[in-house]
């Protein structure tokens, strides 16, 4: 009985965010028996570091998903911000076309290009929050008309030569005497910025309603137009930030970069438990879902499984994960 | 127009006479305009180099066949109110074992058939995520894309890209007959498949109960089956027609390549979708004309083989996008007010 007290007396998010942990550490546990080498320190290390991309992304994409709707321009934003940091980046003086850039300084570059890809998320949200277009088909378009920029800046390939030495910096620095990348330590960051607005703040409770009853939260006084318009353009950001650090990282600005990252992102966002008809769901969840997630892609490299199982085990691993949550919380209603 | 102004009668009748023929309008002005560009460029009118000449014209029907067959039937899913994210993957993993079926000595009709089997049976495992598990249709329809991806990318031995010829096994020569021959008026059986798929589909939509109770389900699917629908079993159907279709696609794609390519249908879910945008049919299902969008992927056929003439591969990213934002903006437009009386 008390027992039983204890288990209703968490929220269902809370119950979900526990189920899928429950399951994550099941996973962890069958693939350090069955993959050679995954239990070691190094390996472990890699699986919570290597997505760092993947959680920041997961973590936009669980705003969105809350909220009922879904961003698949997350891919292009990013690949636009990739080749426009690159191109601003890259020295006046050269012969080819493709090496030609505008010799800005990192940092401006950096907010310049932000500041671009804002406008696509502007154009989402202009869409979504304005004229009641379904997110996924004016995304859909949008994230081509963003790879589209990149592509014909790029023309067709990427941008990486005649770039100066400390366009490296960021992406390829680690913090001092640590293994750390600063990419980690951003991601952290990120986590920890949204989990207090998720869960301290007005705008983060306004998600929740949005996503659970727009009209309810429309005649409660809330604007969930406007609240729509600013996620959407806040996640435009989150994606031109991953964009800047790969960038930095790879030294060049790929035109093909981060395709297919919108769906990884939504698959780790319901492997995190959120519910895709909204009101649902914690950046909590997306952290531990993208370690599901790479821990999933690591198990199946570790067996030197082709890519084609790739996608098999990332589709499957989504699907079950949907059905488990919600005969998980249907047993839970009915106990309850 | 002025005699429409302060009238709601004639307004309404205006834009449902706007709504029946822009798309027509579209077309023809897409054609226009490349026409004259093409003879500013100096091919002469119809002639050799000409967006109309004969050459582009054969070129343009080998190119349209898969995305005929498909966009049609994509209709119904959209009317329903549904979504269906992984036709490019069961075009992809169809036309991966048609190749194979093909490669391994099967006539043309026994591969179609085995790729038509594949395609029902995707659509069946869509249909019952969908339908009886009650699981949202983008998600489902994604995890199926990724998963019948997966299969097809199986299905190709490691280190090449896709099924064709190799020193043991080679492809029949015929396989490039079906999208590539030169039959009546020099186009391609495939076109011709998919103008008699075009035809039954229309006759569906018009003339069968399928047609009318997609409508239904998209106008609403809880008084959908208060009425006495059974919508698992019509939300399946629609699903398993989007298979074979896909099947056909397929096929009719493998053949114009001469090869069996698991990523050949990545990108014919967006181009289904701007079609089915471009005919009109309202995002939220209820209403739309499957033969409005065929003339939707013939638009997108054109405006993808023109802009070749005018610029560069790499700007085709850039133009889906702008096609799929103005097709989305054109058909706000054109439904909403509708709605609003």
């Amino acid at each position: 009985m008390e027992k039983k007290k204890l288990f209703s007396s968490i929220s269902d998010e809370s119950f979900v965010i526990l189920f899928m942990t429950v399951i994550m550490l099941v996973v962890f546990g069958i693939a350090c028996i069955i993959v050679p080498n995954f239990g070691t320190v190094s390996n472990i290390f890699s699986i919570l570091t290597n997505n760092w991309y993947l959680v920041v992304l997961g973590i936009g994409a669980t705003f969105i998903v809350k909220t009922g709707n879904m961003d698949m321009s997350l891919g292009g934003i990013l690949a636009m911000a990739n080749v426009l940091v690159a191109w601003f980046c890259q020295g006046k003086d050269a012969q080819r076309p493709l090496d030609i850039g505008f010799g800005m300084n990192f940092w401006a570059a950096s907010v310049l290009t932000i500041l671009l890809c804002m406008i696509i998320g502007l154009i989402n949200a202009f869409f979504i929050a304005k004229l009641h277009v379904a997110s996924l088909i004016i995304t859909l378009g949008t994230g081509f008309l963003a790879r589209g920029v990149a592509q014909i800046i790029a023309h067709g390939s990427q941008r990486s030569t005649n770039l100066p030495a400390s366009f490296a910096n960021l992406g390829k620095g680690f913090i001092k005497g640590t293994p750390v990348k600063y990419s980690v330590v951003l991601m952290f960051l990120i986590l920890i910025i949204f989990l207090i607005i998720e869960k301290k703040t007005v705008f983060g409770r306004t998600t929740y309603y949005v996503g659970a009853n727009k009209k309810a939260a429309r005649i409660s006084g809330l604007k969930p137009d406007l609240h729509l318009a600013a996620l959407f353009v806040i996640n435009s950001v989150l994606a031109a930030i991953v964009g800047i650090m790969l960038a930095s990282e790879f030294t060049a600005g790929f035109a093909s970069k981060g395709q297919g990252y919108e769906f990884d992102a939504l698959c780790v966002t319901l492997l995190g438990g959120t519910s895709v008809s909204g009101g649902f769901g914690s950046v909590i969840g997306a952290f531990i879902g993208t370690m599901l997630f790479s821990m999933v892609t690591n198990a199946s490299g570790g067996l030197l499984l082709s890519p084609g199982w790739m996608y098999v085990l990332k589709g499957s691993v989504t699907f079950f994960a949907i059905i488990a949550q919600r005969i998980a919380l249907d047993k839970r209603r009915s106990m309850v | 127009m002025n005699s429409g102004e302060g009238n709601p009668v004639n307004k309404r009748k205006l834009k449902k006479f706007i709504h029946d023929v822009y798309i027509y309008a579209v077309l023809l002005v897409i054609v226009l305009v490349f026409s004259i560009i093409g003879a500013a460029n100096g091919a002469p009118w119809f002639g050799r180099g000409h967006f109309l000449g004969s050459a582009s014209i054969i070129s343009m029907a080998r190119q349209a066949a898969p995305i005929i067959t498909l966009a049609c039937g994509f209709t119904f899913v959209m009317v329903a109110g549904y979504m269906d994210l992984s036709v490019g993957s069961a075009m992809g993993l169809t036309q991966v074992i048609y190749a194979i079926a093909v490669r391994a000595g099967a006539p043309f009709i026994a591969g179609l058939a085995i790729a038509v089997g594949v395609g029902i049976l995707c659509g069946i495992v869509n249909g019952i995520i969908v339908a009886k598990l009650r699981i949202t249709p983008v998600i489902a329809t994604l995890v199926t894309m990724t998963v019948f991806k997966g299969i097809a990318i199986l299905l190709v031995p490691t280190g090449i890209s896709a099924i064709k010829s190799t020193d043991t096994q080679k492809m029949p020569a015929w396989i490039s007959d079906y999208g590539r021959a030169k039959t009546l008026f020099g186009l391609p059986p495939a076109f011709y498949v998919a103008l008699l798929i075009v035809a039954v589909i229309v006759i569906i939509q018009h003339k069968s109960l399928l047609g009318k109770y997609a409508q239904a389900i998209g106008g609403n699917r809880t008084s959908a089956e208060l009425a006495g629908i059974n919508t698992v079993k019509y939300i399946m159907l629609i699903y398993i027609i989007t298979g074979i279709l896909a099947a056909f696609a397929g096929v009719a794609q493998a053949s114009y390549n001469s090869l069996g390519n698991p990523l050949g249908g990545t990108g014919f879910e967006t181009d289904c979708i701007i079609a089915v945008l471009l005919g009109g049919t309202a995002f939220e299902g209820g209403e739309g004309s499957a033969f409005k969008s065929v003339i939707g992927a013939i638009i997108i056929i054109c405006i993808t083989v023109g802009m070749l003439t005018v610029v560069e591969a790499y700007y085709q990213g850039f133009l889906k996008g702008a096609i799929l934002i103005a097709a989305v903006s054109l058909n706000q437009i054109l439904n909403r007010e509708e709605s609003m009386v």
